[in-house]
């Protein structure tokens, strides 16, 4: 009997999260994004149907919140159902975002789905023939905020031909993310896995080979921040030898690309930098896209954007002929951070109110921290309305970027005001 | 760039004013009033900015004359010159640049005027006591007359507050603190519907828990119902069905029972048919008899003809027999008996031919005898003239000549033989030849005769040739003796051979007649033999042989026909008696004697046979459907019982209250009824299912909070952009306000630094300071006693000194900005006492070594004072008075 085992390694499925970060106003985009996270649940239960693997494992975060809306309750009682039918099995670790303490179960889930307990380490033997293959660990999150290191409750039996464990962890502090059930490559080796299913990490990779210790990713980018390729890992291990192959599966791409302008210096040649573009997104991915551009350069090409109503009328076109792509492609956002077609440095060197525009900018640039806070105090009041509405949106800007762009955005004014 | 000329085409009251040239530095134009100094330094501004509309508040300078309003300025520079033309048109007038030297600039208007705009124009460069009134006016409103000397100080290229407020608006139309209008707020608002949306998803998942519970129980009910159903439904199907089987089965034991009695009424009907049916028993049994005679009928009758065609056939042959015999006079008997196409036959041919070959050669060689007695007589003629000399006659012959020459030439003799001894010799041995070779050896009966002869007529001429040799003679009369002789004898000669000849010719028709007359009588001879009369020739004999072939061929036709006829009337009589036989036979009464009899007795039975057979055939017939209708009973009978049978098993199945088809009908109505209950409420929970599961559907499927979570996305990130974008403009709201303060503060000095020692030098150094402080929107000025007064405070002509001077000094420093703009100065000094006038006229000297300056007064005394005042090149130009 082959003691070789293949199970899939998915985690942060998020089902029935929100993207956030996305304007959609296209039926076919929204309804894109609707689905994209079932989808690739339904890539995974492919997956495993046509790899023919002893099991499935769910590294956390299944579902996006705590209150686990219906339908991807349904939609895992359906990949469960499915996986049943071939004789595949899930373990299913609850992560930060779907703790295993605030699980409301609105649907049964069959026989095949074993979920780990969060308040110690599950064991489950997985047997092939009736004989013990391969011991899979698991714990849960019994909470959102977990800061306790429960790798290290994880602690391989003797006489386990194969040790699998499944935790969703930030494992090395990783920025970014937030900091539960926080451990080190360390804990992770001392427990004696062979194989270690993390999740909490929306980026697959690696993150050691002794032992395997490997974060799947989300399998489908949830936001813009989430770009390239994402997918689960298909794991072969056998006593002794472990290899784990990424198999990328998001059926929708996030997307983000610079636009040098350079010499273009009127909106229709924009337009077409910008459909090239999406057409090179398009053919890159070979998928539905969702791509944020943000036009740079030095040129005309600001005065055109800047006029009034053009960003928006730009928006308007290339979305239209970039949804006209097969695959088609979304442009989310456009940002302009291209800049007027002056010599600032020649500006700055003035004696007039341009001048003094740019030299009071300079001092801001200077010092982000200056900026910040009288760009804080400038805007307290929507800021403030702002927070009420759950919205922190001021906090988030980058003080440099703003204040260039105001910076632009007067000189603009001012140099049509002279008719330069 | 300088303004060379102004040219009023049409304007207001001037038509055809040209004011010029111009100096680069000060032009002093002088007119007394009404002399049009206003009307022109509009026109100036109405060629650089545009003409008034009609609904201006300004002056819009109607030409009095009539016509559109059409002004010109010529400006020069070192590379050339060109007219700006401007002409009432579309909005404010079209205007052209032409050059009328240097190269085409069809930017020059907007170089020249470059960041200064009508506003700033009419405020600087181009003003009179109006513009300074409305200062006045304006000085009040402190930031009105600020913000004019920032706009100009800050470069005059743009007004802060135009930018401020532009970004103003923009900000404002993203957020208002109370607005509603704005994107954010709306944002917002649709941001709190949404979420409102959203929390109404996540309080279905509750509903969905409880009407999924309801969902498991109805299913289960509807699971119980539905076997409970099936059971009911299998229940009235049996039922149904063993009904359908009694009612069918019972029913069809009727219909087959009363099928049954059909049968036999109809059997009955065919046996008494049957029984209506007679049949000829003895016509029956000798049908095959009657057919087969009366099959063989026509060819009998056929045959009867024959019989009689051939005996007349045999009496006609018999006849033409006896008319040929007569004919060629033969006997009948002896026709019969000869052999026409034997030996005979063949001899008739034969001889035939042969007496036609010996007639033939008979006649030739007569003809030949005709010639050589001709020619014998011929000869004998010349003989007899030959003989005649020599003394002979004509008779005498070659022996007479012999003698004759041996007497005449004694001792003569002949030596050799003559030629005619030897044909003679040679004639012998030919008729030998023909006689033993032809007659004897062959057996030809010519040659028999023939070749003795010819043996004959040879020997005979050999003798006289012997005979004649012996009369010759001798000497000269021997000589002409011999010679006659020799003549003589020539003659003779040649009377000798045609003699000769004749002679054979004669013994050849006499051969030839004897072999004809032999062939003849051979010919008899087998005539008679046959019995044929010996006197016939061969022509006849072959007509005789024709004859009797014809007669034994009509003999031979007669006999045959006579024989066949004989033998096709013995069939005939045959088939009579036959026919009589089964005639009898067939019970028919009839004589039969002859074939017509039979014939017609014949076709009386088949007649009747005919009839037979169809009888036959319907008796046939009707027991062979008495027969099915038999089979038919019988199985009837069995279907019938098997029926019965059926019915019996189903109903003995139930009890004994049911065990009928009434009663099994009741049974299957109260099972029925218990069937629709059962399934009417499995419809009931089945469409409660259905509702339910839609219902669970619709909130499973998680659209509602998918699109809401969605559109709550799109909204936060339009409510992030548009925040981004508020914070930008704020931030460039405040960028520009800080530049205007830093602006206020370092550089603002420089101007009110020239504006105050201008306002010095124009009051005389009674005022000493000018201060703007920043941010205030105030001027105001130190005396000498440091007491400082608002310019609201000052008097009409100070305050016109102030702003005279706050304007000589903006326009001093304002080196780049509208750099192609004269200052047009209309008669400001009027408030002026004599002191500050000096003064003034100075400061306006010392501009236009910096810009140029046209100042427009009516007052000579300032007019030459200015002139005097200002540079070298200035220029004076007067204006006449207009009438």
């Amino acid at each position: 009997m082959s003691r070789t085992v293949r199970f899939v390694h998915a985690a942060d499925l998020h089902l029935g999260a929100p993207f956030k970060g996305v304007a959609a106003d296209d039926e076919q985009v929204r309804h894109a994004l609707v689905e994209a996270p079932y989808r690739a649940l339904g890539a995974i239960v492919d997956l495993c149907v046509r790899e023919r693997v002893d099991f499935l494992v769910i590294a956390g975060d299944v579902y996006n919140s705590a209150e686990r809306p219906i339908r991807p309750q349904l939609a895992l009682m359906d990949a469960a159902r499915a996986l049943e039918d071939v004789g595949v099995r899930i373990f299913v670790a609850h992560g930060n975002h779907d703790p295993a303490a605030d699980a409301p179960a609105l649907v049964g889930l069959p026989g095949n789905v074993h979920v780990f307990a969060h308040a110690r380490v599950d064991r489950v033997v997985v047997e092939r023939d009736g004989e013990p293959l391969c011991a899979v660990y698991g714990r849960s999150l019994g909470r959102r905020d977990v800061k306790d290191n429960l790798a290290r409750s994880f602690s391989r039996e003797p006489g386990d031909a194969l040790a699998v464990g499944v935790l969703h962890a930030n494992v090395g502090a990783r920025a970014g993310y937030d900091d539960y059930a926080p451990c080190s490559a360390s804990d992770l080796a001392a427990a004696g896995m062979d194989y270690w299913a993390l999740g909490h990490i929306h980026e697959p990779g690696v993150v050691s080979e002794t032992p395997w210790a490997v974060y799947a990713g989300a399998p489908q980018g949830m936001d813009p921040t989430q770009t390239g390729e994402r997918g689960c890992y298909l794991v072969t291990a056998e006593p002794g030898h472990v290899s784990a192959e990424f198999v990328p599966l998001a059926s929708l791409i996030w997307d983000a690309r610079t636009v040098e302008l350079g010499e273009a210096d009127t909106l229709d040649v924009v337009e077409d930098r910008i459909a090239e573009t999406c057409a090179f997104v398009s053919r890159a991915w070979g998928r539905p896209s969702i791509v944020r551009l943000t036009l740079t350069g030095r040129g005309e090409a600001h005065a055109a954007l800047s006029a009034a109503g053009a960003q928006g009328e730009l928006l308007a076109r290339v979305r239209e002929r970039a949804l006209g792509l097969d695959p088609w492609v979304w442009v989310d956002r456009i940002s302009d951070r291209t800049a007027p077609a002056i010599d600032l440095e020649a500006v700055r060197q003035g004696a007039d109110l341009a001048a003094d525009i740019v030299r009071i900018a300079d001092e801001l640039l200077a010092d982000p921290d200056a900026a910040r806070a009288a760009i804080e105090s400038l805007v307290e009041p929507l800021s403030s309305k702002l927070r009420q509405a759950g919205i922190d949106a001021v906090a988030a800007l980058d003080p440099v970027s703003v204040v260039e762009r105001a910076r632009d955005r007067v000189l603009d004014a001012v140099l049509a005001k002279e008719g330069l | 760039m300088r303004l060379r000329r102004i040219e009023a085409v049409r304007f207001g009251a001037l038509e055809g004013v040209t004011v010029g040239d111009l100096s680069d530095t000060l032009t002093v134009v002088h007119g007394p009033n009404e002399a049009g100094k206003s009307t022109l330094i509009a026109l100036v501004r109405a060629v650089l900015y545009g003409f008034q509309g009609a609904r201006s508040k300004e002056p819009i300078y109607v030409p009095l004359a009539g016509g559109s309003r059409v002004g010109r300025l010529v400006f020069e520079d070192e590379s050339g010159q060109w007219v700006v033309e401007r002409q009432e048109g579309r909005k404010r007038g079209v205007v052209t640049v032409r050059a009328l030297r240097g190269p085409d600039r069809p930017d020059l208007l907007e170089e020249m005027k470059r960041g200064v705009d009508e506003n700033a124009y009419r405020v600087v460069f181009g003003f009179g006591l109006d513009e300074m009134a409305k200062i006045e006016e304006a000085r009040k409103d402190g930031d009105a007359v600020s913000g004019a000397l920032y706009a100009a100080s800050a470069g005059l290229r743009v007004r802060p507050e135009d930018i401020r407020e532009l970004l103003e608006r923009q900000q404002n139309e993203l957020y208002k603190r109370q607005g509603r209008t704005q994107a954010i707020n709306q944002s917002l608002e649709a941001l709190s519907e949404v979420r409102k949306r959203i929390r109404e998803a996540k309080e279905a998942g509750q509903r969905f828990a409880d009407d999924r519970q309801r969902l498991d129980d109805l299913v289960r009910e509807h699971e119980s119902l539905k076997s409970e159903a099936e059971q009911a439904q299998r229940a009235t199907q049996r039922i149904s069905f063993d009904l359908q089987r009694a009612s069918a089965a019972l029913e069809r034991a009727g219909s087959l029972a009363k099928a049954e009695e059909e049968v036999e009424t109809e059997r009955a009907d065919f046996l008494a048919q049957a029984a209506s049916i007679e049949v000829d028993e003895r016509l029956s049994a000798a049908a095959d008899a009657v057919e087969s005679l009366a099959h063989r009928l026509p060819a009998v009758a056929q045959a009867a003809q024959d019989s009689e065609r051939l005996k007349e056939r045999a009496r006609a042959a018999a006849a033409e027999f006896e008319r040929v015999c007569a004919s060629a006079g033969l006997e009948a008997e002896v026709v019969r008996s000869v052999a026409a196409d034997g030996p005979l036959a063949v001899s008739v041919r034969a001889a035939l031919e042969d007496v036609t070959r010996l007639e033939a050669q008979l006649a030739a060689r007569r003809e030949a005898l005709q010639r050589a007695e001709a020619e014998a007589e011929r000869a004998r003629a010349v003989a007899a003239r030959a003989l005649e000399p020599a003394g002979l006659d004509a008779v005498a012959t070659l022996q007479d000549l012999d003698r004759i020459l041996a007497d005449v030439d004694v001792g003569e003799d002949v030596a050799a033989p003559p030629r005619e001894r030897i044909l003679a010799i040679v004639m012998v041995a030919l008729g030998l030849f023909t006689f033993f070779v032809g007659g004897l050896w062959l057996k030809e009966t010519v040659s028999l005769a023939a070749g003795p002869i010819a043996a004959a007529v040879g020997l005979l001429a050999y003798l006289r040739q012997r005979r004649a040799g012996g009369m010759a003679m001798t000497g000269p009369e021997g000589s002409r003796r011999r010679r006659l002789i020799d003549i003589a004898r020539s003659a003779v000669l040649g009377r000798d051979a045609a003699e000769a000849e004749a002679e054979r010719a004669r013994i050849e028709v006499g051969s030839a007649e004897s072999a004809l007359n032999a062939r003849k009588e051979i010919l008899a001879r087998d005539l008679a033999a046959h019995g044929l009369p010996r006197d016939l020739d061969a022509s006849q004999a072959v007509a005789a042989l024709d004859a009797v072939r014809q007669a034994q061929r009509h003999d031979a036709e007669a006999q045959t026909a006579a024989q066949e006829a004989d033998r096709l009337a013995a069939g005939v009589a045959a088939f009579v008696e036959e026919a009589r036989s089964v005639v009898g036979d067939a019970g028919f009464a009839r004589p039969v004697e002859s074939f017509d009899d039979a014939a017609s007795a014949l076709s009386v039975l088949v007649e009747r046979l005919k009839e037979l057979r169809e009888r036959t055939e319907r008796l046939r017939e009707t027991q062979a459907q008495v027969a099915q209708l038999d089979a038919r009973a019988a199985e009837l009978r069995r279907q019938r019982e098997e029926a019965e049978a059926q019915a019996r098993e189903v109903l003995e199945g139930y009890e004994q209250a049911y065990a009928s088809v009434d009663g099994l009908r009741a049974l299957l109505e109260d099972a029925r009824r218990v069937e629709a209950d059962l399934l009417a409420r499995k419809e009931q929970v089945a469409a409660e299912i259905s509702r339910l599961d839609e219902r669970l559907r619709s909130l499973g499927s998680d659209e509602e909070a998918a699109q809401a979570r969605l559109d709550e996305a799109a909204l936060v990130r339009r409510i992030e952009e548009a925040a981004e974008e508020y914070v930008v403009l704020a931030l460039g709201v405040r960028l520009l306000a800080a530049a205007q303060e830093r602006y206020e503060r370092e550089r603002q000095p420089d101007v009110v630094k020239d504006a105050q020692r201008i306002f010095r030098s124009i009051t005389d150094d009674r005022y000493e300071a000018v201060v703007v402080p920043i941010g205030s929107g105030r001027i105001e000025v130190y005396d000498r006693r440091a007491a400082v007064k608002d310019s609201g405070t000052l008097s009409k002509g100070t305050a016109e000194a102030l702003y005279l001077a706050l304007r000589l000094g903006l326009i001093g420093r304002l080196d780049g900005v509208g750099p192609g703009l004269p200052v047009l100065i209309d008669d400001v000094l009027a408030n002026f006492d004599p002191e500050r006038l000096d003064g003034a006229l100075q400061a306006i000297a010392g501009l236009s070594r910096k810009r140029q300056v046209v100042y427009f007064t009516c007052h000579e005394d300032v007019a030459a004072r200015l002139a005097s005042a200002g540079p070298p090149d200035t220029v004076r130009i007067e204006l006449p008075e207009r009438r």
